[in-house]
């Protein structure tokens, strides 16, 4: 449905924007993911029209949208500050959209709106009056009310508490599926965009790194970039793991993913096992989570409660790897 | 209101170009270069001692003032934004009309107040006995200084409170909450939050002070002068054009120095907006802190005023009013009588025209400098402000002689310098509310699918509608009490008040002058029936914002 | 915005003269006035309109005049006194006439031989004063200007400052006209003595007169003002009194007089017309109600003053004089000198 090709921009000095490529479905929920500063605010802003890239175009179903000014492109943009109006009440914050998109029965939809956000009695309360969590459900509803073909979030759980973002993500991620919405949702939280995209652009210095859905990019991170940034660990060389193993691997970066990895009881011929030292150990849940020192390098991962003991940190330890999971890096 | 289609935001410069840039480059080219090139030897005069002392006190009166006034304001201003308090809307009109007097009248009313046989001397003698000194204030500078807060007092509490109500205390709580309190939080936090708000009025201050005129004649005696006063000496007086203009040219370029500096020191604060509703005064020390400050706004305000409406009711044997009903009769049946009511009329419809007129350049104007590359442009709209009022006048004269637009005797100028005038008070009061909306609210709403037209309408229109109120009853004011502009072209027809007052008290006769007190007294009627109106208006405009 | 357009385009045609008739337009000052019928009257008898336009005070309306040179604002210009005819006439801004009614004015009040200003009127600049203060005190009158350094009138005189009020600059010129700028005794010594003496300087005559003279309710007796004031004292009072509250010295040396000039812009393009307008303001029915309109007498000998002028008002024999080429030459120095004398301390 949105296509977008080789889009740059240039603030100043700084190449915000580095020849971006993105390709969204109707219906799909997208996330860019990415540190602050990767540009991922600007590339939701060009595509919401307030910023004109320098190169590239952006099409939606075949039509290109250089030329359609922001207020005609039947978009949703949420935010990060919510950015409510403060001189309306909440109900006229919600048929903002509709009534400037001239739609009928305004009021309907308004409340149906609103009760899709669970915010059905509050209507007449003034928009300054309202806790952070209500803010971003109005926030939300405002932009879902006028059913934009295509609804952007940036950063909507952001200045919310922990406990309330775990409890509003599934939430959001159904309302979504529910009404069928076309998403691009903007965060700097890993946790978050796997639990509501259904693709995730991770972006980094004005380029996507990689895009793919989130088991994908859990499973088969393309560069170092996105397995650092995933949590995975670093990649080391082919002729580290040769010194440490009599295998030959070749490949300047290979990463062992944290999922390939167990304590081993004792060196065992069937897979790669490296020798190491346990240095720290914490218990998370159902699973112990380890970090263990081989030859300069750390590795962590998880280690379930049921498979080999765990020793006290300090002690050497054998590393076993599965050969499935060393993966080559771009 | 960014994306507002261009020619529309051209307006105000062509405004501006027509009736300002134009007229003053032709008089001060005429004045300095009346053959063609540059006449240097006149120009020397200007740096003789007695003019570079009239700058020097010119600068140091109008700082004084500006620093008295903001000083004296800031707790009536914050009293009003704190609390309501009945009476809290009176003190704020009354501020504004003593805006509108003309400065005849306002010497008339201080004399009666505090001249050498007025209400206080009166006082001092029954006192301390008949020997007693009297309170000589004519002439010194310290009835300038009184005069120009007088003046002055509503245009900083006006800015002041019309930016302080709309904004959120989070910032104020969060201090309270870290331990800030009493002249901490007033030097660490409110002030500085108010800064572009203090600014805004420091800046009108300065230049309406800087250019004082009235003031410095009449009650200053002239024992002072101001750079203003020079420069109407040598145009009118002596038509000296060449030092008229050399000493225009140098007020304009000090003036423009200055604001490029404030232009530097304006910053952007997009702070949190919010329709806060003030709460009651409770306990003694509350109470006491808005008795105290109203109190002094009374006798400082509304005293001369009284003075003058207890003048206008007392003829030779006590209370009579007799002053009134003579307005009416047309004793000799001149050709340039005017009924009160044909007066009011003429006042009121200028004061309209000015008002539509500034309010509609004004938010155009404020719109055009708020972009970051347009800043340059707004020391432009205050320049008006700073241009001794006979150079623009003779300035009309010399450039606009040529059909279409011979202006020169036409009524229509009338507005038009009323405008130019207001326009600076209208862009100050509209500023700061302005640079606070953030910039995500209008793009929320242009993603809502507002075109740049209803952004304007919904968004920053209402946002910006208490700096709007304010705007406009600074146009409407100053229209009502101008007479400089209105004299300088006036038809029997088409006289305003203030014409009709300075009339009257231009002839001999008691009846004259106990008509121009009426006549005055007449004048801040209308202007306060004409607050209520625009007051109305607004809040009907703009829901409870 | 529209509105405001709309309002303005309005106001541009209520305010264009319809092109049928005639019409000159009188430029004056701020202080003209004249009756609605005498102008009527006028219209009738000859088809012309007149439009007066007011452009503020007389120096700021010759200023006015002199800048629009050659494309007028107005057809006649009035207002010119003796005090700025200089200027207007070194500028070459008016069309010589000479009308016929010149000859009912006396040769004292024309001032240029080439016709090229017309005197319409006159007025004596000098002291008044509270007839009854000077009753209660017992007080005789000050006969000349330098009784006013004797100590008796100590702290009783209120002027005008010359740089900013016309009957000030008047009253300043008498000084200059009696004492002399050479000598031993010069106008300055003598202001110096008035200061002494506790004289008091207001910017303008509204404040000296309203604000300071005793009988308005100052604390001053004396008061630099019109000869003319006393009679409208009279005429604006409720009911007649038995006498005038106010008077004033027209003794000789005291005064300063005053002429009105009138004169046909250079550029006019109804010259006739103009001067039809000049005859008629120097016409009797014109001249008669000069007095009760501007407070000041009419040039025209035939011209019948009205009864409170007889009554009450007086003409200074012998006023002082200054000849209105050394007063355009040396109005700067002399009033520099006055306000560092007056109120500098100087």
């Amino acid at each position: 449905m949105l296509q977008l090709r080789h889009v740059c921009k240039r603030f100043g000095n700084s190449q915000v924007l580095d020849d971006v490529s993105l390709e969204v479905q109707a219906g799909e929920i997208v996330c860019l993911l990415g540190p602050s500063g990767c540009g991922k605010t600007t590339l939701l802003r060009i595509i919401a029209g307030l910023e004109a890239p320098d190169h590239g175009e952006i099409r939606l179903q075949g039509v290109d949208f250089e030329d359609v000014a922001v207020h005609e492109r039947n978009f949703g943009l949420m935010f990060q500050d919510y950015a409510l109006f403060p001189h309306m009440t909440v109900a006229q914050n919600v048929a903002f959209g509709l009534r400037m998109r001239r739609q009928d029965s305004v009021a309907q939809l308004t409340s149906d709106t609103l009760s899709l956000v669970g915010m059905k009695d509050m209507g007449q309360r003034d928009v300054n009056s309202l806790s952070g969590g209500e803010q971003q459900r109005v926030a939300l509803a405002r932009s879902l009310a006028p059913r934009p073909s295509l609804l952007m979030l940036d950063e909507p759980l952001a200045s919310l508490d922990a406990g309330l973002r775990d409890r509003l993500l599934p939430e959001l991620r159904q309302i979504f599926v529910e009404t069928g919405q076309t998403v691009i949702t903007v965060t700097h939280d890993q946790q978050e965009a796997s639990a509501i995209a259904d693709r995730i652009a991770i972006m980094n210095a004005g380029r996507i790194e990689q895009y793919d859905t989130p088991q994908a990019l859990y499973a088969r991170p393309r560069n170092a970039f996105v397995a650092e940034f995933l949590g995975l660990g670093s990649p080391v060389r082919g002729e580290w793991l040769a010194a440490q193993a009599a295998v030959t691997f070749y490949g300047e970066h290979l990463l062992l993913h944290p999922a390939g990895m167990r304590l081993a009881n004792a060196a065992e011929d069937s897979a790669l096992v490296l020798d190491g030292t346990l240095v720290q150990r914490s218990y998370e849940g159902e699973n112990w989570r380890l970090t263990v020192r081989v030859a300069g390098e750390a590795f962590r991962f998880r280690h379930p409660l049921d498979a080999c003991p765990v020793p006290e940190p300090g002690t050497k330890v054998w590393l076993r790897i599965e050969r499935d999971w060393i993966l080559r890096l771009e | 209101m960014a994306r507002l289609a261009r020619p529309l935001l051209l307006l105000p410069l062509l405004f501006l170009g027509l009736f300002y840039v134009w007229p003053l480059l032709s008089i001060l080219a005429l004045g300095l270069a009346p053959d063609g090139t540059l006449e240097t030897g006149q120009l020397r005069q200007l740096l003789s001692p007695w003019h570079l002392n009239t700058l020097v006190f010119t600068v140091f009166q109008a700082l004084l003032s500006t620093v008295l006034t903001i000083a004296l304001v800031l707790p009536a201003a914050w009293v009003c934004v704190r609390w309501s308090f009945p009476g809290r809307s009176l003190l704020l009109s009354l501020s504004t009309l003593a805006f509108v007097l003309p400065t005849v009248v306002v010497a008339a009313a201080f004399s009666a107040l505090i001249g050498s046989g007025g209400l206080v001397n009166d006082l001092l003698r029954q006192t301390l006995g008949p020997n007693a000194a009297p309170l000589r204030l004519e002439g010194t500078l310290a009835i300038i200084l009184i005069a120009h807060v007088f003046y002055n007092f509503a245009v900083a509490l006006r800015i002041i409170t019309g930016f302080w109500a709309n904004r959120s205390t989070l910032q104020e709580d969060a201090a309270r909450v870290l331990g800030a309190q009493g002249w901490r939080l007033w030097w660490e936090i409110r002030l500085p939050l108010l800064r572009p708000a203090l600014l805004a009025a420091a800046a009108l201050i300065f230049i309406f002070t800087f250019t004082s005129f009235g003031v410095i004649i009449i009650l200053g005696e002239l024992r002072f002068s101001t750079l203003e006063v020079e420069i109407y000496l040598q145009a009118v007086n002596l038509f000296n054009l060449p030092v008229a203009a050399g000493l225009s040219l140098l007020q304009i370029s000090f003036m423009l120095v200055l604001m490029l500096f404030y232009t530097r020191l304006r910053q952007r604060l997009p702070l949190a907006l919010r329709a806060a509703q003030a709460p009651r005064p409770r306990g003694w020390r509350q109470c006491l802190a808005v008795s105290a400050v109203s109190g002094f706004m009374l006798v400082l305000l509304a005293a001369p005023l009284l003075a003058l409406a207890l003048r206008s009711l007392s003829g030779a044997e006590g209370l009579t009013g007799a002053w009134y009903a003579a307005l009416s009769r047309d004793v000799r049946g001149s050709v340039l009588f005017v009924p009160p009511v044909q007066a009011v009329g003429n006042s009121l419809f200028y004061a309209f025209c000015t008002t539509a007129m500034a309010l509609v350049l004004g938010l155009l104007a404020a719109s055009l400098i708020q972009r970051r590359s347009r800043r340059w442009l707004d020391p432009l709209f205050m320049l008006p402000l700073a241009t001794s009022a006979v150079t623009l006048g003779f300035g009309f004269i010399v450039a606009l002689d040529e059909p279409p637009l011979d202006l020169r005797a036409s009524p229509v100028l009338i507005p038009i310098a009323h405008t130019l005038v207001a326009l600076p008070f209208v862009v100050r009061s509209i500023q700061p509310s302005l640079d606070a909306i953030s910039p995500s609210l209008r793009e929320s709403a242009s993603v809502l699918g507002a075109t740049p037209w209803q952004v304007w309408r919904q968004i920053d229109l209402p946002l910006v509608s208490r700096g709007l109120l304010v705007g406009a009853i600074f146009a409407f004011t100053i229209s009502m009490g101008e007479f400089g502009a209105s004299l300088f072209i006036a038809r029997p027809a088409n006289a305003t008040i203030p014409v009709v007052i300075y009339r009257l008290l231009g002839q001999p006769g008691t009846m004259n002058m106990g008509q121009a007190m009426a006549m005055s007294v007449i004048l801040l009627l209308t202007c306060s029936l004409g607050f209520i109106v625009i007051e109305r208006v607004q809040r009907a405009g703009s829901g409870a914002f | 915005m529209r509105i405001a357009m709309t309002l303005t385009l309005l106001l541009a045609l209520l305010t264009s003269v319809s092109a049928q008739e005639t019409v000159v337009t009188l430029v004056t000052h701020d202080s003209f006035a004249i009756g609605e019928d005498v102008l009527a009257e006028f219209t009738e008898s000859t088809g012309i309109q007149v439009e007066i336009l007011q452009s503020g005070d007389a120096g700021e309306m010759l200023n006015k005049a002199i800048l629009s040179r050659g494309n007028p604002l107005g057809d006649v210009l009035f207002g010119v006194d003796n005090s700025f005819l200089s200027r207007a006439l070194s500028n070459d801004i008016f069309l010589p006439y000479e009308s016929p009614l010149l000859e009912q004015v006396p040769q004292q009040f024309q001032m240029d031989d080439q016709f090229r200003v017309t005197p319409i009127d006159f007025g004596d600049v000098c002291l008044n004063y509270d007839v009854a203060w000077f009753e209660q005190q017992g007080l005789p009158l000050p006969e000349s200007l330098a009784d006013l350094t004797e100590p008796e009138y100590r702290g009783l005189l209120v002027v005008e400052n010359p740089a900013t009020s016309s009957p000030g600059l008047s009253f300043m010129l008498a000084t200059v006209g009696v004492f002399g700028t050479e000598g031993q005794e010069t106008w300055l010594d003598f202001w110096s003595q008035l200061v002494e003496n506790e004289v008091r300087v207001v910017s303008g005559w509204e404040l000296a007169y309203w604000g300071e003279f005793s009988h308005s309710g100052g604390e001053y007796p004396l008061v630099v003002s019109y000869a003319s004031s006393p009679p409208a004292e009279v005429f604006f009072m409720e009911e007649t009194p038995e006498r005038a509250p106010t008077g004033a010295i027209v003794a000789d040396q005291t005064c300063f007089r005053q002429i009105e000039f009138a004169g046909i812009l250079d550029g006019s393009e109804q010259v006739e017309a103009a001067q039809q307008l000049i005859d008629f303001m120097l016409d009797t029915r014109f001249q008669e109600d000069i007095p009760l309109q501007m407070f000041v007498f009419p040039v025209n000998q035939e011209a019948v003053l009205p009864d409170v002028f007889v009554e009450y008002a007086q003409v200074a024999e012998a006023p002082a004089s200054v000849s209105p080429e050394d007063i355009d030459a040396m109005r700067e120095t002399w009033i520099q000198a006055w306000t560092e004398t007056v109120l500098r301390g100087g």
